[in-house]
């Protein structure tokens, strides 16, 4: 088939394939850039919203979610005033690339429970730690009992079976950063956490819904 | 050509999965559960389909030299489209599917389909072919999800079956147990594909003594 191309074609193929892939690319950015224009504003909400959610699902009785000033990532939690514990937003890096855990503590920095808000893990094995079977070791554990073991020891974290990358990422990457919390707090006092940054929930939601 | 007989290929004759061995990787990857496997299949039944009927569409207008290229920008480009889409509208089934929507446009069997049938056909035939292989990669997949996980963590869509005195061998949920159980599936299928071959080559002899000769 190729013979029955007189000479010159060459070129004009060349042209032609030019023109094809630019113009994929073209319609392909075209599409994309639409669909993001629409759809970006939605995002965004949604995303406040589950961030919102997590938090809720943390700490169900909390009224009012403050940022510290020590760390943007860190909040506190009160209901009328008086405070229920700790929210911090953790970013670290599992077997799959970058997590992000949202977990509560108390007041006394033990954990009452985490979620995490993104993650790549390998479906089926390292998003259990996601899972109420893995997460229920961590409530009411402080700081020096998150050290993960591979045989089983009630003081402290059972690694998930087949997930031991992602089981240590989640356990250290909390117990650095409760710690952090943990010291900021008790070095400066209890007292001087910032009214910087209220975040009042009720407000938060309804404008969305 | 028989719209139901295109449709229909998919499912057995040419079942991606366990025909012609197509996306084993990912495949292998995502069986671990049932409910993971049926998510994944469906995401994938969904682009499949999305992806024939745009290629079928462009097929007069792109350069054979280039196409393969092209397949993959499209592919890509629907992906994350819907990406986007559930993003903004349905956050919570778009957290459920996590990377499994990004994992999809690596799939051979969406640039196998493109090529060997969408860039040759009508876009009503590619459209059931796309569904087709849609429906069989699905059920494949939920059959090798449902083997692994009844047998490799005794539950079935996370719900528990045996008693405690099963222990579930850890080896099916990780990546070896789905070569064993695609492996064992594929062997079953031909086993049984050959006896219908068999029972299908006695009739043709005993209607017609002719062909004894051969």
């Amino acid at each position: 088939m190729e013979q029955a191309i007189p000479v010159g074609s060459d070129y004009k193929d060349i042209f032609s394939v030019a023109l094809n892939l630019a113009a994929a690319c073209f319609v392909a950015g075209c599409v994309i850039a639409a669909s993001f224009a629409i759809t970006e504003p939605y995002a965004k909400i949604n995303r406040v919203k589950m961030a919102d959610e997590a938090m809720r699902q943390l700490f169900p009785a909390a009224t009012t979610f403050t940022q510290m000033s020590q760390n943007p990532a860190w909040m506190t939690a009160e209901q009328n005033g008086e405070r229920l514990g700790y929210v911090l937003t953790i970013r670290t890096k599992g077997y799959g690339g970058a997590m992000k855990i949202m977990a509560a503590t108390d007041t006394m920095f033990r954990i009452r429970d985490f979620s995490l808000l993104s993650h790549n893990e390998t479906p089926g094995l390292g998003d259990g730690a996601n899972k109420p079977a893995f997460k229920k070791q961590f409530e009411g554990k402080a700081v020096e009992a998150l050290f993960v073991v591979k045989n089983h020891d009630p003081g402290k974290i059972d690694a998930m079976t087949g997930a031991t990358i992602t089981s240590r990422a989640v356990t250290d990457a909390m117990r650095t950063e409760i710690t952090a919390l943990r010291d900021c707090v008790q070095k400066s006092g209890f007292a001087s956490s910032a009214q910087s940054n209220t975040i009042n929930r009720s407000a938060a939601t309804v404008q969305h819904n | 050509m028989d719209l139901w007989k295109i449709f229909s290929r998919g499912i057995y004759d040419e079942n991606p999965i366990l025909r012609l061995a197509l996306s084993l990787c990912p495949a292998l990857a995502v069986t671990s559960t049932v409910q993971n496997a049926l998510t994944m299949g469906l995401s994938v039944m969904f682009v499949i389909t999305a992806n024939n009927v745009m290629v079928s569409l462009t097929r007069n207008w792109v350069n054979p030299k280039v196409r393969v290229p092209i397949f993959i920008i499209s592919i890509a480009t629907i992906v994350t489209v819907v990406e986007l889409v559930l993003e903004a509208f349905y956050p919570h089934l778009f957290k459920a599917l996590g990377i499994y929507l990004s994992l999809v446009v690596v799939f051979a069997i969406i640039l196998a389909r493109a090529e060997v049938f969408a860039s040759k056909n009508k876009i009503v035939p590619s459209f059931f072919d796309g569904l087709g292989m849609g429906c069989g990669f699905t059920a494949a997949m939920v059959l090798i999800g449902g083997v692994r996980e009844i047998l490799g963590s005794g539950t079935f869509l996370g719900a528990p079956l045996f008693g405690v005195w099963y222990h579930p061998p850890m080896v099916l949920v990780l990546a070896p147990g789905g070569f064993l159980v695609i492996g064992c599936i594929i062997g079953l299928m031909n086993i049984f594909q050959d006896r219908l071959d068999k029972a299908s080559v006695a009739r043709v002899m005993e209607s017609s003594p002719v062909k004894e000769e051969q």
